[in-house]
């Protein structure tokens, strides 16, 4: 019985799945605060009359993209973020070479990361990043930590922004002080 | 304007959206508006305005995960809900979530009502002080450790005030995805992540009270507590993935409020000269207790575990002498994995077990020489109780989001569980030379349970639709619900909802028989409520206003009666008591500048309704449903044929409030915490014919009531915090009365009053804190 138990959990361990982390907000709310940085954040605002191009970070092939999935369906619903049509795109993440020069041929205003991508896949979204412009949005608290812009967290039951404002100067954005007034600032 | 500026235009080719744009231009100037210069006449999209208020708006709402298990935003979940933030309740140096709901909360009261820190919750009309039966009690949506049998889990020592970050507050029915107990509302004590925590921490606490017993000696009969915590949160990789452990380990003491407790002398006329138809026992009650607390995740695990430990001498939860005594430990361990199914789906198995051993040694106030010697042969003896509570779960989970984007999510669970009790009783000597241990009794009840959600986000609003049945040898119940929520308006949000919640027979009150005394009822079914609200919300910025409507009906409740049995009045446990209700919730969370609140106004009467015809009752008829003529004569009124009476304890209006000011950056923060509550009867008022006797100075009925907590805070540096609380109270007692010696015992003033359980009228609290 003792082994079975225990073979079961080596199974159990090693299945592939990453499950959602506890403490992220829904989707929708994280589109409403999105939509809501574009007001702050001249990076993520589209030049004249385009879309603003929002790339999702898909999990290496192979492994699940539900949450990449699901922000991706429910951008491509809201149909606009802070009044610009928006223009979302799925992208797995291969390696950062590779998204580097994926990047940089969908021009995008802002690069989304969400829960199913570890840290090495987060580290390796802000290394194909490098000094562009690009703002780099993540559902993951932990991945701000990482170098991303900026990221959402919720403490006490309610939402908060986290910004990387090292990582922010490196690649040039340019926000509202405002912003900060509301958010919390990561700067490791 | 210039002519060349209109020719400037026309060069440039009209593209699509731009045209009518460039017609109002024309428009604009032909009426004389100031000249555009060319670069302004065709604009690029205008820099917008950061919209502060939507974002405030936005980072003002709460996501809640209690009420549909899964996380949504508190204005679509499908229910009243109101969130208490770990930050309030380490700034008002909250110790229990009795404490929390009484000046923190929102729709419902509570009192400390006993001698042990038990709890008494009410919402709706009805007023629970059963030893937390009728609330569902989580920690991180455990089940096992928060409600159960003793209301451990509103316990102060259970709950690791600093390792919470926040509690949710469903108030309403809430079987649908939490079965038995889910009827007053659910608390789900949600803990901090490792993560949100840098380092490790220390705490220490002391307190001191003023004695509220009227017969109390001196100063030294008041209260005095004191608890140190010590927690913190660690990262390390184990097997390549992040372990994160957040733990907490508690220690309280506590030498509660002196009591004289009176003891009633047989034959003696207690209104003929009250003091000698009593002898009095003084008691202080002492209790230690411990727990250790951790929470971890590892990859696609989440974990947790506790094992406490709760020792005490004195009356309260055994209906012994000052002598008698008791031990409980307890241990939980909660494993849970969860994995992705695909692009829709997620399935979740969670593993989780409480084992709760508590041992009570009672020794009768005066002896009971006969049943000593029938026992063990000896003058004196106490008796002990053995009462071993193990509760495994199981609990797999599937969510299937149909569509990939949230607008369609179907969730199906079950859950197994066992309700296992283990009873020992035996009688031992004094001296410890003899002991009589009877046949232990097993009871390991097996239950299973089913529950189907589909939430559907759509245009028109959401909609959450649910039901559950629940099999079990104590009774099966099927609760459905329906709610409905949709955005009015920018921040405007109107729910609907039908919901039901249960609460089945214990073993206590289906099997327990005691010779001519207590008698089994083969017959006995759930408790039931079901419960009908209309909510409307508006958040602007920071604020958050909501009122919720409900009309609430309380069927089947478990309350003793007498039955006839060889021409004898046998207590017997039965479903007889209905209570009526409908009110009004209304609540405001807001914060501006330096200042931030909360406001709670509820007006929630809860009416007994009798049986019919119940005027024309015999005395012996009124005997067996456990009510005296006095009772309808002096609180009874009678609408639509039906009698009804004050439910027992509840206040019909009640009001929490609470405000905090910082006094700027390096000074103090300075809060304050109040609760107000209408007259309300006593509990088991109906009944007791010395406490309805015109004569007894107290009388049944308690007075308006006011609790206040005043606190101030300093951080010193960037380590040490310090914390000064200081709480009155109007009515230092409660409305029930303490579980030994008499309900009733000689005023000072004069006459025989209510005996209650005291509580400080005026108490302190320090606190010092430390980040090492």
């Amino acid at each position: 019985m003792r082994t079975c138990g225990f073979r079961g959990l080596l199974l159990a361990a090693s299945l592939a799945a990453t499950a959602a982390h506890a403490d992220e907000l829904p989707v929708a709310l994280q589109i409403q605060l999105l939509s809501n940085m574009t007001t702050y954040i001249a990076n993520m605002r589209p030049p004249d009359g385009s879309p603003v191009k929002v790339v999702v970070v898909q999990a290496p092939a192979g492994t699940p993209t539900r949450s990449a999935q699901s922000l991706f369906n429910a951008l491509q619903q809201a149909g606009k973020l802070g009044g610009f049509k928006v223009e979302p795109r799925l992208l797995p993440f291969a390696d950062a070479k590779a998204l580097a020069a994926a990047l940089a041929a969908e021009k995008a205003q802002v690069v989304y990361l969400t829960s199913e991508l570890n840290e090495k896949a987060a580290a390796g979204v802000v290394e194909a990043l490098g000094t562009s412009g690009t703002v780099s949005v993540s559902s993951v608290a932990d991945h701000v930590r990482l170098g991303v812009v900026l990221g959402f967290s919720l403490v006490e039951a309610r939402p908060r922004i986290l910004v990387n404002l090292k990582q922010a100067a490196k690649q040039a954005i340019k926000f509202d002080s405002g912003l900060l007034r509301h958010a919390v600032i990561v700067d490791r | 304007m210039g002519v060349g500026e209109t020719d400037i235009r026309a060069s440039r080719p009209l593209r699509g959206w731009r045209a009518p744009r460039l017609l109002a231009v024309v428009l604009l100037c032909c009426v004389g508006f100031p000249v555009l210069g060319a670069d302004d006449a065709l604009p690029a999209e205008p820099t917008p305005k950061p919209d502060e208020a939507g974002l405030e708006s936005l980072l003002g709402e709460s996501v809640v995960s209690t009420a549909s298990r899964t996380a949504e935003s508190e204005s679509e979940a499908p229910a009243t809900i109101w969130t208490i933030s770990g930050t309030d309740l380490k700034r008002y140096g909250i110790q229990s979530i009795e404490e929390a709901i009484r000046f923190l909360g929102h729709a419902m009261t509570s009192y400390e009502y006993d001698s042990r820190l038990n709890a008494a919750f009410g919402a709706r009309g009805y007023l629970s002080d059963n030893l937390g039966l009728h609330l569902a009690v989580l920690i991180d949506g455990n089940q096992a450790g928060g409600s159960a049998k003793t209301a451990r889990g509103t316990q102060p020592y259970l709950m690791p005030i600093e390792l919470v970050d926040h509690l949710e507050v469903v108030i309403g029915p809430g079987s649908v995805v939490y079965g038995n107990s889910a009827m007053l509302g659910v608390v789900n004590v949600v803990t901090r992540s490792a993560a949100s925590l840098e380092g490790t921490h220390v705490v220490a606490q002391l307190s001191a009270g003023l004695p509220a017993d009227e017969w109390a000696k001196d100063l030294s009969w008041g209260e005095l507590w004191s608890r140190a915590a010590v927690y913190g949160g660690q990262r390390f990789d184990v097997g390549g993935e992040p372990f994160a452990l957040a733990w907490h380990l508690g220690l309280r003491w506590d030498r509660q409020e002196g009591r004289s407790v009176w003891h009633p002398v047989s034959g003696a006329d207690v209104f003929e000269d009250p003091l000698a138809a009593h002898t009095r026992e003084d008691v202080f009650n002492r209790d230690l207790q411990a727990r250790l607390f951790a929470r971890a995740t590892w990859g696609r695990w989440a974990f947790l575990s506790w094992v406490g430990f709760n020792r005490g001498t004195g009356t309260g939860p055994v209906n012994g002498s000052a002598d008698s005594r008791f031990i409980e430990p307890e241990y939980g361990f909660d494993a849970a994995w969860s994995r992705h199914i695909g692009d829709r789906g997620s399935f979740a198995l969670r593993a989780y077990a409480v084992v709760y051993d508590s041992r009570v040694s009672t020794v009768t106030y005066g002896g009971d020489e006969a049943h000593c010697l029938g026992a063990v042969g000896m003058d004196t003896c106490y008796d002990t109780v053995q009462y071993v509570s193990v509760k495994p779960f199981l609990e797999p989970v599937l969510t299937w989001d149909w569509k990939q984007d949230g607008t369609h999510v179907t969730t199906l669970g079950a859950q197994g569980f066992i309700d296992g009790s283990i009873i020992t009783t035996s009688v031992t000597a004094t001296d410890d030379s003899r002991s009589a241990v009877d046949e232990p009794i097993l009871a390991p009840i097996p239950n299973g349970a089913l529950y189907l959600q589909h939430i559907w986000r759509a245009r028109f609003g959401t909609l959450n639709v649910g039901v559950r049945g629940d099999l079990g040898l104590l009774g099966s119940s099927l609760s459905p619900r329906f709610a409905y929520s949709t955005s009015l308006w920018t921040g405007g949000t109107l729910k609907f909802a039908t919901s039901t919640g249960f609460r089945t027979p214990t073993i206590t009150e289906r099997y327990l028989e005691i010779e001519d005394f207590l008698t089994s009822n083969p017959d006995i079914q759930p408790e039931r409520v079901h419960s009908l609200e209309v909510d409307l919300g508006q958040r602007f910025g920071l604020q958050r206003l909501q009122a919720s409507f409900f009309f609430t009906y309380w069927s089947d409740l478990i309350t003793t009666r007498g039955v006839p049995i060889n021409g004898r009045s046998i207590t017997q446990f039965a479903n007889q008591r209905n209570v009526w209700s409908a009110g009004v919730n209304f609540g405001w969370q807001g914060a501006h500048g330096p200042f931030d609140w909360g406001l709670s106004l509820n007006y929630a009467p809860g009416r007994r309704a009798m049986p019919k015809g119940i005027l024309g009752y015999s005395d012996q008829e009124l005997a067996d449903i456990r009510v005296r003529r006095e009772a309808l004569d002096q609180f009874g009124w009678s609408a639509l044929g039906t009698v009804f009476l004050p439910a027992d304890g509840m206040p019909d209006f009640y009001a929490p409030a609470h405000v905090s000011w910082s006094l700027g950056e390096n000074l103090p923060r300075l809060s304050v915490a109040v609760s107000v509550s209408s007259p309300r009867m006593r509990a088991g008022y109906a009944n007791d014919d010395t406490m309805l006797d015109l004569r007894n100075v107290d009388g049944p009925r308690l007075p308006w009531s006011v609790d206040v907590r005043g606190a101030a805070e300093l951080q010193v540096g960037e380590r040490v915090g310090l914390r000064l609380t200081v709480s009155g109270r109007s009515l230092p007692t409660v409305a029930n009365p303490p579980r030994v010696g008499d309900t009733t015992g000689p005023d000072p003033r004069g006459g025989l009053g209510v005996v209650s359980s005291p509580s400080a009228p005026i108490s302190a609290m320090c606190e010092v804190s430390l980040r090492l």
